[in-house]
C-alpha cells in the first residue's frame, strides 16, 4: 500500500465485483467488473487489470464476507463485559434461527447501544452476522492466489458493517438508510453511529427476478414494483422507528443505472406515503462524490481510517465526529 | 473488544466484536508466515550488515597483506644487513688476528733464514732431534743455537760442523758431544752442536 492511500475495499457480489480506494488527496477511486461465467479467479484477473488502469495503488485488500449463505439477525446477547463467549453464542443462535448446524461459522456482533449501569445478567440487543468459514477461506484463497497480481487480504468484514461505515462517513453519525437493489436481492439497511442496527433482505425482489418478470409477463411489472414499494415502506418505517429519529433520514439508493429511474419513482411513492426518508443517489466525501453502488467497497476501504481517527470529515455534522479508540 | 464508529444519539459508542471474519486457520497460517518472514528479514539484515561491514569497514585482509609485504621486505633487508654484518665481523676478526700476528711478530727476529741455512747444511743422512735457540742472559749477548741429532759417522758430523761454520750469521760453532750409538742394526753418531748467533746491524 502506497503512502497516503487506504487499502483497497473489495465488495465481492454475486453479479459484480466493486472496488474502491481512498487516495491521500481525498479522491475516492472506484472500479467495477461484471462477473462472468468463468469463475472468481477469471473475474479477479480482469479486476486486477481494471484496478491497475484506474490508478489503484497497492495490493492490500479488505474484502467483504461472502453473503451467499450469510446469516444475520438482531438478537439479544449477553453484554460483552460479562466475559461470555458472545460470538460463539451468536453463531449458535443464528444457526438455530436459520435451521442449520452451528459449527464452522465466523461471526460479527455489533452492539448498537450499551447503556451503562445496566442490571447485571440482563442482555443487550445486538446485530449479529455469521458466515461460513469454508466460504471465507475459499474466497481468500481465490483473492490471494492470482500469481503476479495476487492480492493480500488484510481483513474480511461483514458487508452491512462496511455499508454503515460509508454512510456514517458520508452522511454523518446520525441515522441513515440504504436501499440496495442487487442482482439477487433487495436489501434495506438502517444504520446509526456508523454501525448497522437493522438489515432486511428480500430475496425475491432482485434485478434477476425483475428481468424474469419483464420477459415472462411485461404487464405485471407494476405488481412487482407495488410489492417492492410495500416491503420498502414496512422496512423503512420500522427502521426509522428503531432509530428514534424525528427528522427525515437520509437514504441512499444503490442500484445499477438501468434500475435507478424505477427506484427513484418507488422512493418518491414512499415519501408521498409519509415515510420520513430523504433520498440520495450518491455518496459525498467533501468535494468528491461517487455512486452509491460502491458504498460497501468504500466502507471497507476506510475501515482503518474510521477505526483509528475520524479524519473522514463530512460537511453535515463535523462537530459530532469523534475520535474512536480502537 | 473493538469499538468503532461514532457516538450515536445517546452519546455512547457502538461496540463491535469480531470485526475481522478471517477464520482461525487462516490467521494461524499467516502468523506462521509472518514469523518466517520476520526471521528471514532478521537473517537477511544481519547478512547485509556483515556484507556492508566487510565491504566498507577497514580492510583487514588487505592491511595484513600489506603488512606482510612490508615485513617480508624488512626481513630481506635484515638478512642482507646480517650477512654484511657477518662478513664485516669475519673481516674484522681476520684483521684482528692479522693485527695480533703482526703485533706478536713485531720486535721479534725472523729465524726462518737461519733454519733454512741449517737445513741446507745438514746431509741427507743427518737426523736432527732438536734445535734449540736460547736467548742471551743479557741483552747484549748472542743467541745460542743448540742442534742435536745423529749422523752416520764422525766425519759426517765434522762436515756438518764445517757447513755450519760457513753460515755467516753463526759467529761460532762448537761440538759439545759426539758419541757412537747403535740405532737398530746400524751404528750412528749422536752429536750436540752449540752455535752462537751473531745479529748484524739492520737485522729485523
Amino acid at each position: 500500500m502506497s503512502a497516503g492511500a487506504s487499502p483497497i475495499g473489495l465488495d465481492v457480489g454475486r453479479r459484480v465485483l466493486k472496488a474502491a480506494q481512498r487516495m491521500g488527496d481525498g479522491r475516492v477511486l472506484t472500479a467495477l467488473v461484471t462477473r462472468s461465467e468463468l469463475g472468481l479467479l477469471e473475474d479477479l484477473d480482469r479486476m486486477g487489470s481494471t484496478l491497475w488502469r484506474r490508478g489503484f495503488r497497492g495490493r492490500t485488500v479488505i474484502a467483504s464476507a461472502p453473503e451467499r449463505s450469510a446469516l444475520m439477525a438482531s438478537i439479544e446477547l449477553p453484554r460483552p463485559e460479562t466475559g461470555a463467549p458472545v460470538r460463539t453464542i451468536a453463531s449458535a443462535e443464528l444457526a438455530r434461527l436459520h435451521g442449520r448446524e452451528p459449527g464452522g461459522l465466523e461471526s460479527t456482533v455489533i452492539y448498537r447501544d450499551l447503556a451503562p449501569n445496566a442490571r447485571s445478567g440482563r442482555g443487550a440487543q445486538a446485530f449479529a452476522f455469521a458466515v461460513d468459514s469454508a466460504e471465507v477461506i475459499a474466497d481468500v484463497a481465490a483473492l490471494e492466489g492470482q500469481g503476479g497480481r495476487a492480492l493480500r487480504v488484510a481483513r474480511v468484514e461483514c458487508g452491512p458493517l462496511a455499508l454503515a461505515r460509508a454512510l456514517g462517513a458520508s452522511m454523518g453519525p446520525g441515522a441513515s438508510c440504504a436501499i440496495e437493489h442487487g442482482w439477487t436481492r433487495l436489501t434495506v439497511t438502517v444504520c446509526e453511529g456508523g454501525v448497522p442496527i437493522f438489515v432486511r433482505t428480500l430475496d425475491d425482489l432482485g434485478l434477476s427476478q425483475l428481468d424474469q418478470q419483464r420477459q415472462s409477463s411485461p404487464g405485471s411489472l407494476s405488481t412487482f414494483y407495488q410489492r417492492m414499494s410495500e416491503e420498502l415502506e414496512r422496512s423503512l418505517a420500522y427502521g426509522v422507528r428503531e432509530c428514534g429519529s424525528h427528522e427525515p433520514v437520509p437514504t441512499l439508493i444503490a442500484c445499477p443505472a438501468r434500475a435507478y429511474g424505477p427506484m427513484m419513482e418507488v422512493g418518491g411513492t414512499l415519501v408521498s406515503r409519509g415515510v420520513p426518508v430523504l433520498l440520495r443517489a450518491s455518496l459525498a466525501f467533501g468535494a468528491h462524490e461517487c455512486s452509491g453502488r460502491f458504498a460497501r467497497a468504500i466502507g471497507l476501504a476506510i475501515s482503518q481510517v474510521t477505526a483509528g481517527v475520524g479524519r473522514f470529515s463530512t460537511a453535515q455534522e463535523p462537530e459530532q465526529m469523534d475520535k474512536v479508540a480502537a | 473488544m473493538t469499538a468503532i464508529g461514532w457516538t450515536n444519539a445517546t452519546g455512547r459508542r457502538p461496540v463491535v466484536l469480531g470485526q475481522d471474519l478471517l477464520p482461525a486457520p487462516v490467521l494461524s497460517k499467516r502468523a506462521t508466515a509472518a514469523r518466517a518472514i520476520t526471521w528471514t528479514r532478521i537473517t537477511g539484515g544481519t547478512l547485509a550488515v556483515l556484507a556492508l561491514v566487510y565491504a566498507f569497514a577497514p580492510d583487514h585482509g588487505r592491511r595484513i597483506e600489506a603488512a606482510t609485504d612490508a615485513r617480508d621486505a624488512a626481513r630481506v633487508e635484515l638478512r642482507a644487513i646480517e650477512t654484511q654484518q657477518a662478513s664485516v665481523l669475519m673481516r674484522q676478526r681476520q684483521l684482528e688476528s692479522s693485527l695480533v700476528a703482526w703485533d706478536r711478530a713485531a720486535g721479534r727476529l725472523d729465524w726462518s733464514g737461519l733454519l733454512h741455512a741449517v737445513a741446507a747444511a745438514c746431509s741427507p743422512e743427518a737426523a736432527l732431534s732438536a734445535i734449540e735457540l736460547t736467548p742471551p742472559d743479557r741483552d747484549t749477548g748472542p743467541y745460542t743455537l743448540v742442534i742435536s741429532g745423529t749422523e752416520q759417522s764422525h766425519a759426517a758430523v765434522s762436515s756438518l760442523t764445517l757447513a755450519l761454520e760457513r753460515i755467516p750469521v753463526l759467529q761460532s760453532v762448537a761440538l759439545r758431544r759426539a758419541d757412537r750409538i747403535v740405532d737398530g742394526e746400524r751404528e750412528r753418531v749422536r752429536f750436540t752442536l752449540a752455535c752462537e748467533v751473531g745479529l748484524q746491524e739492520g737485522t729485523p
